[in-house]
């Protein structure tokens, strides 16, 4: 069987007719500007009108988009989520690899000729259908290891395997970039601190918006607030003193925040695994409308991906429940979001996918690919990166190849929705070439 | 060594008794004292509860509760017992290997809840003074690590490498240390048919070998030690009841490998003595290690001992579980020991929001041992809260006498006050916080202490107390 390719739609050797509406024009144009300039070739060549530095000079008060970076933790299977609709694709290959867990392919709800998603994901379709759902079906973590807490450390760092770090990507790009004044609250981590902003300063860590506080006191709020301000040092190395002097600024920026309520009739869910997911979303939605400065956000949405056993099947089981709580969550996220998901970003990662065969429990045991899902008003839809196959000799140690390193797709995110500072400082030892490139997501539009 | 130091630094905080103690006995003495002292048992802990029940006597109390039942009762067990009993380091050896042994207790936790309190008592409580080997092998048959990481269904057919994995990555060797994937396979092989007879709803569930679901065939691991040079452990795959030895030897082997020598020293160098740990210090706890057969007491000796460790204070600091129970030691609180009452509820609760759910940390890793993962701008305001509700007497079920925490007679200045208080919790006050808390209430440190409102202030003057940088630390 031949390997279907999966490209950007539009592109030559695109294999798929993914729209059923014809591609917004200025898209059209705005790619063809960028392919006959050569700009995808590195950072550093300036294309005019587009490049850090051209955006910087012309847009001073102009940010570029709200990052929302969600972690599943647990090594999420990808191939339930992207799956091959018949057999010139894969799907015999996968029905006999899992014969109790794949999913049946003509419940899959089609992307391409090829590629279906998993039917529980029904909420991405509107997304999907507005071409603002990129999905990386074999995205990861390019040297192998299958150990959980390794690769999360390693993709939360944004390095390689050994090599040191004491920030997470997510932070060195807050560090690097300049932030248009008045400083707000640049950037969240919600509910818990997230890896990809661990070590930074400027990030705020926040369990909700509304317990974020100085509270169990019983004299005068500012005069208690001013006794710890006194009690913690400033310019020290302590974190102790850091972390106070963080949230006592932080305290008056989120609770004079105008923080409201789902908007456009946003309905998370109510119960089950997306039920606490879904406040965190609507916490975030709300965060971004009160217009505080925020820049990036990290979270995580661990359902319970860890499935070495009771799997289950497409129609009941936990990982299609997992994906329906995961889909109905980032659903309702868009809605809530409404034109601001013209200026966010979603990008969801988990550390590897899952073996290709079934182990005996029921279960899928730890794997490589996954896919990879980036959601936002400046992403180009579609389904990416090169299909690296199910037969048995493109199977690699009964786990699905990675062909994209998950570092190209932030770089495609860093450098054309956020205009990072310097992606190299950003992801050292990510060598960024223009094979490795997507280019999934759209410059942003430069202010005249 | 400086008694309050030693003090808090291997019992959880200093009450005047502990500190006497140090100040009659020595240090050494006391440090001799508190490593023979083996763990709180189950002895008025809790009153009712299940803690000293068997697996299916709980499933029957426990069934159609809320998922996070046994762990609450957990939490209210072990801050009694660190609160009250006299072997501190004991207490703080049993939370470090719960943590070790991570399990997670709460929804879908594949019935492993039912099975904590019971392997609390008969592995950690047991062993964690003991032998290291004993550890990982109670641990390796007890029921709520062979449900949590579904080694009792692995089987030589489709071995299962869940526990494989995590015994040799996070329990004994550490990551990426001297083993590959390959050698995750055949470790699996390896426990196949360590597995779990009986019905949750009858007679419980219990470790039961099964030589039918043994893989029976040879299997060699290789190990790659710190110098280069390679361990390798062989079986030929042993048939029926002689099969359960393929695993027991192999944990044996595993834990005297200087890999888990070198693993498990730097792990309690960085618990007890800086999160950077000293390299020479973890090289000569890990000779130790292997010089005992992998005992904990003379490697526990060897660190507390240790020039390292003595010239470290305020290196380490307080975990959510730390602080409270420092908090509550060392001002004599009361802490009401229903098993579902409400200092139960107060202590989740204040574990839940400072960032340590324990017993429900969802991934067998445990808790990370790091400074900064417990000082995030969102639990420094719950350490404050915390704080502040304390000085208040405002923790249900947490009873606080902060009148009690005066000394008597009331010293004559207001800064003496403080100091006293400071002292009772074992931090020094400097002149910038004695002016901080006179600022609180718009006065001089030295002003009279007649001239001041205690009844209106003291509670917060407490709650600041608690708050200072030098509290966050052990």
């Amino acid at each position: 069987m031949s390997a279907s390719t999966l490209t950007h739609p539009g592109e030559e050797t695109g294999t798929c007719g993914c729209h059923a509406e014809p591609v917004p024009t200025s898209r059209i144009s705005r790619r063809s500007v960028l392919k006959g300039a050569g700009a995808l070739a590195t950072v550093a060549v300036a294309v005019p009108g587009f490049g850090t530095a051209a955006f910087a000079s012309n847009n001073l008060s102009r940010r570029g988009d709200i990052i929302v970076n969600v972690f599943l933790r647990g090594g999420m299977d990808g191939l339930s989520i992207v799956a091959p609709l018949h057999e010139g694709a894969g799907a015999n290959f996968l029905a006999a690899a899992r014969p109790t867990l794949a999913v049946d392919p003509a419940t899959l709800l089609p992307l391409s000729a090829d590629f279906g998603l998993h039917p529980a994901m029904a909420s991405l379709m509107p997304a999907w259908n507005a071409d603002r759902l990129a999905l990386i079906p074999a995205g990861g973590f390019v040297q192998s290891n299958r150990s959980h807490f390794t690769v999360q450390k390693h993709i939360d760092l944004g390095v390689d395997l050994g090599a040191p770090a004491t920030m997470g990507w997510l932070g060195r790009h807050l560090e690097v970039t300049a932030s248009p004044p008045p400083d707000g609250l640049r950037a969240a981590t919600l509910p818990r601190a997230q890896g990809s902003l661990d070590g930074s300063t400027i990030a705020v860590s926040l369990n909700r918006v509304d317990n974020f506080q100085v509270s169990g006191f019983r004299g005068d709020g500012s005069a208690i607030q001013a006794a710890l301000a006194d009690l913690h040092g400033v310019d020290t190395d302590a974190v102790v003193d850091q972390r106070a002097h963080e949230a006592l600024v932080a305290l008056d920026l989120v609770n004079n925040a105008n923080i409201t309520p789902p908007a456009n009739g946003a309905a998370y869910p109510a119960s089950g695994r997306g039920r606490n997911f879904g406040n965190v979303l609507a916490q975030i939605a709300g965060l971004i409308r009160a217009d505080i400065g925020l820049e990036a956000v990290a979270t995580e949405a661990n359902f319970g991906w860890d499935l070495h056993s009771n799997f289950g099947n497409s129609v009941d089981g936990r990982q299609a429940s997992n994906l329906a709580a995961l889909a109905d969550t980032l659903g309702a996220f868009m809605v809530d979001l409404g034109e601001n998901a013209d200026r966010v970003t979603v990008v969801l990662m988990t550390e590897f996918g899952r073996t290709f065969r079934e182990n005996g429990n029921a279960g899928v045991d730890h794997g490589r690919a996954s896919t990879m899902m980036v959601l936002g008003g400046g992403i180009n839809g579609g389904v990416y990166g090169e299909w690296p196959g199910l037969a048995p000799e493109q199977i690699d140690r009964n786990a699905l190849r990675v062909t994209v390193d998950y570092r190209s797709v932030l770089a495609d995110i860093l450098q054309y929705r956020l205009v990072t500072g310097d992606l190299a400082a950003v992801l050292p030892g990510y060598v960024d070439t223009p094979e490795k490139r997507l280019n999934l997501a759209l410059p942003l539009s430069p202010v005249a | 060594m400086h008694r309050e130091a030693l003090v808090s630094r291997i019992a959880f905080a200093p009450t005047p008794g502990e500190v006497a103690l140090v100040a009659s006995m020595g240090p050494l003495a006391y440090l001799e004292q508190q490593l023979s002292i083996p763990p709180a048992g189950t002895t008025d802990v809790v009153a009712g509860g299940t803690l000293a029940m068997t697996i299916a006597e709980r499933y029957q109390v426990y069934r159609g509760m809320g998922s996070d039942r046994s762990a609450r009762e957990m939490r209210l067990a072990a801050v009694r017992r660190a609160v009250q009993h006299p072997g501190q380091l004991a207490e703080m050896m049993v939370e470090f290997w719960s943590n070790h042994f991570s399990t997670y207790s709460g929804n879908d936790d594949k019935n492993v809840r039912y099975a904590v309190a019971t392997d609390d008592i008969g592995v950690i409580r047991a062993h964690a003074m003991g032998k290291f080997a004993d550890l990982v092998l109670n641990n390796a048959r007890s029921v709520s690590m062979l449900l949590y990481l579904d080694n009792y269904r692995s089987t030589g057919g489709t071995p299962n490498q869940n526990y494989a994995r995590e015994l040799m990555e996070l329990h004994v060797l550490g990551e990426a240390n001297g083993y590959d994937e390959d050698d995750v396979e055949f470790v699996s092989r390896i426990f196949t048919g360590w597995g779990l007879t009986g019905r949750l709803d009858t007679d419980g569930l219990a470790y039961q070998y099964q030589p039918t679901r043994h893989f029976t065939g040879p299997v060699d691991v290789t190990i790659t030690q710190p110098d280069g040079s390679t361990a390798t452990f062989s079986t030929p795959g042993r048939t029926d009841a002689a099969g359960e030895q393929d695993g027991i030897d192999f944990i044996n082997w595993l834990v005297r490998l200087p890999n888990a020598a070198q693993f498990i020293a730097t792990k309690l160098v960085r618990r007890f003595v800086s999160d950077t740990p000293p390299p020479s210090l973890v090289a000569s706890t890990a000779a130790v290690y292997l010089a005992n057969d992998t005992l904990i007491v003379p490697v526990l000796r060897h660190i507390l001992t240790s020039e390292e460790f003595i010239t470290s204070r305020g290196a380490k600091i307080r975990t959510p579980f730390e602080l409270l129970v420092a908090l509550l030691r060392a001002s004599g609180a009361t802490i009401d020991p229903t098993w579902d009452g409400p200092a139960s509820n107060t202590i989740t609760d204040r574990l839940n929001g400072l960032g340590q759910s324990m017993w429900q940390w969802a991934t067998p890793d445990g808790f990370p041992d790091s400074g900064p993962f417990w000082i995030t701008t969102q639990t420094t305001l719950r350490r404050w809260e915390l704080a502040g509700r304390a000085g208040n007497a405002n923790l249900n079920g947490l009873g606080i006498d902060v009148q009690a925490l005066l000394p008597n007679p009331l010293p004559p200045t207001i800064e003496e006050v403080f100091l006293a208080i400071g002292a009772r919790f074992g931090v020094t006050l400097g002149e910038n916080d004695l002016a901080a808390l006179g600022e609180f209430v718009s006065i001089a440190p030295d002003t009279p202490t007649a001239d001041v409102d205690l009844n209106r202030f003291l509670g917060d003057f407490v709650g600041l107390i608690l708050s200072t940088p030098a509290f966050q630390y052990r």
